[in-house]
């Protein structure tokens, strides 16, 4: 056996380990270490087992492999040149840089946003295939443009379609372009500032020294009252542009995004906020259940009476009479409830705003000398009310001023709960869609007031 | 376990020194201790000029009484490198192989001070919370 052996076959071993890497930083990391190995054989002497000692010292391939690839994850997703791009590993990538620094925050932000419209794009010129009086560009009455997906909804009544089929070509193209323009756009923000992102992605892992600077700096802007003007402006954006029919869909999932994004930057997880397994999931269920019907008992019992007086006529549900007999539609339907409401809702108001508008409530207390610690309850009353009124509002559209009233009432109810069960959010999100899922039976029925 | 399982698997080619897993909790402690500061070390190693690997981890050995796991300093130079604090370039020597040069940018001239000053506030803050400690451990 002859003296390179041993350090061919661990050179060897190690390239085949570092597969990911482009060849030539392979090349060159095999070539560093055959220096190193030759010239502490040239120290030292020896033959075989002199190799086999210096490489034991530089441990085995396996453990130098995982090192050299440690930090490269982020890199690869972001660089164009490397093969077999995918817009997971970008979304994974930058999802890992969010989790470090606030530029990367935003740049998630950015990015699922975008990716969100495109695909509500693609999904509108898909629908159109199969359920074509459901999707298009509409004219309202007044005059007001509207691009709706309807899914499970039909089309405002008296407005005008202006598209046809063409929304097919021209929904793909478009999803397509926002796609291609998003990519281009964090790819080129992420490259801007590529060495911090790596940088804090090797930091988050290394537990390196050189965290200070980067992470002070965020620390100290998330302390700031500009980050909560931010968050502030975001959520009122949101719902603004929800308002004007520019957020596709709903605006639950951009809330959940704000939400986790506010959340993380402040170190803290949705399970800090109340979402995680129950302690006991028998008791969680009887409770959430028995709330649920119960809140959708009260307010066909008595709210809903109250404002039929108050204001003359029911809630208006005239968006959701296609239920009736339609079994496809509610499936669909409750599909979204279990989702979009009962669990991203109640993660939205009750998680993550209730909790944000009380900590705010504290904090401008203890400023004004009002003793924010002094009256806990008052403080969450007030948040509870805040966000009752914001749920309230997201509920606005199409169901006008009742509903709005409505739904804040629940909104108040189900933060009750929340706040009752120890702010866990368990027993409100099974409130929640319970309470959903009695009243869209009941419409499918045929027998809610106001749908007949 | 599992530690059994991988030795078993590799056929005892090389069997590494058992520093990692059963050695005692201060050893173990120690080696995360360096392996945290590993990054600011090199750094500081470069701070005088352009070295290769194996100087770096010379200049560790006898300058410090860092003992450094050898196959920590490349990966950590190529993450380094990544970073943007230093740079690289092959060097043919006179005698035999070329090596690879590491030197500071400047951006790793402006960095390393304020990692510096970081390290010595850490390691101050450090020393006042230990002053009781060794007081009673001399006595």
């Amino acid at each position: 056996m002859s003296d390179g052996d041993g350090l061919t076959r661990f050179l060897d071993d190690l390239r085949a380990r570092l597969g990911g890497l482009p060849p030539g930083e392979i090349d060159d990391i095999a070539a560093e270490l055959r220096g190193h190995v030759e010239e502490r054989l040239e120290e030292r002497g020896g033959g075989e087992e002199a190799i086999g000692a210096i490489l034991e010292r530089l441990g085995a391939p396996e453990e130098l492999a995982a090192l050299y690839r440690a930090d490269r994850q982020l890199e690869r997703a972001l660089d164009p040149a490397a093969r077999g791009f995918s817009p997971w590993r970008l979304v994974a990538g930058v999802a890992r840089w969010a989790t470090v620094s606030v530029a990367g925050g935003f740049a998630f932000l950015l990015l699922v946003a975008g990716y969100w419209v495109a695909v509500s794009f693609c999904i509108a010129a898909a629908t159109k295939l199969f359920a074509p009086g459901r999707v298009g560009l509409f004219r309202l009455a007044g005059g007001e443009y509207s691009l709706r997906l309807g899914l499970v909804a039909p089309p405002p009544a008296g407005s005008q379609e202006l598209l046809g089929f063409w929304i097919v070509p021209l929904g793909a193209l478009a999803g397509g372009a926002v796609y291609w323009v998003t990519t281009r756009l964090v790819r080129s923000v992420a490259g801007r500032t590529r060495r911090r992102p790596i940088e804090a992605a090797g930091r988050a892992r290394a537990g390196g020294v050189h965290a200070a600077g980067a992470a002070r700096f965020a620390a100290r802007f998330v302390a700031s009252p500009w980050f909560v003007a931010l968050e502030i402006a975001a959520v009122v954006g949101l719902y603004v542009a929800d308002a004007r029919h520019l957020v596709p869909f709903s605006n639950t999932p951009f809330l959940l995004l704000l939400g986790w994004l506010s959340l993380r930057l402040r170190g803290m997880r949705w399970r800090d906020v109340g979402l995680a397994s129950p302690p006991d999931w028998r008791r969680t269920i009887a409770i959430g259940v028995a709330a649920g019907l119960a809140m959708e008992t009260f307010a066909l019992l008595v709210t809903e009476p109250l404002i039929a007086r108050l204001f003359g006529h029911h809630p208006d549900i005239s968006d959701f009479r296609f239920l009736v007999g339609n079994l496809k539609a509610l499936l669909v339907l409750q599909l979204l409830n279990w989702s979009l409401a009962a669990f991203g809702e109640e993660m939205v108001y009750r998680g993550y705003l209730l909790n944000r508008v009380a900590g705010l409530g504290r904090h401008l207390g203890s400023h004004v000398g009002a003793g924010g610690d002094a009256a806990p309850r008052t403080l969450w009353v007030g948040a509870l009310v805040v966000v009752s009124v914001l749920f309230g509002w997201a509920h606005a559209e199409g169901q006008g001023i009742p509903g709005m009233a409505q739904e804040g009432f629940n909104g108040f109810l189900l933060g009750l709960l929340y706040l009752a069960n120890g702010r866990r959010l368990a027993v409100p999100i099974v409130a929640h869609g319970v309470s959903n899922t009695t009243a869209f039976v009941l419409i499918y029925l045929g027998r809610y007031p106001g749908v007949s | 376990m599992a530690r059994a399982g991988r030795e078993g698997e590799r056929g005892g080619g090389r069997e590494r020194t058992p520093v990692r897993d059963d050695a005692d909790p201060i050893a173990r402690w120690e080696v995360q201790l360096r392996k945290g500061s590993l990054d600011l070390a090199i750094l500081a190693s470069l701070w005088s000029g352009r070295l290769y690997g194996l100087e770096i981890l010379r200049r560790l050995e006898s300058e410090s009484s860092l003992m450094v796991p050898e196959g920590t300093v490349y990966p950590l130079l190529a993450r380094l490198k990544e970073e943007g604090w230093v740079d690289a370039e092959w060097v043919e020597a006179e005698a035999g192989h070329p090596r690879k040069y590491y030197r500071l940018t400047a951006a790793g001239r402006r960095h390393l001070p304020k990692m510096a000053r970081a390290w010595l506030r850490f390691s101050a803050s450090l020393d006042r919370l230990l002053v009781p400690v060794r007081a009673e451990d001399d006595r």
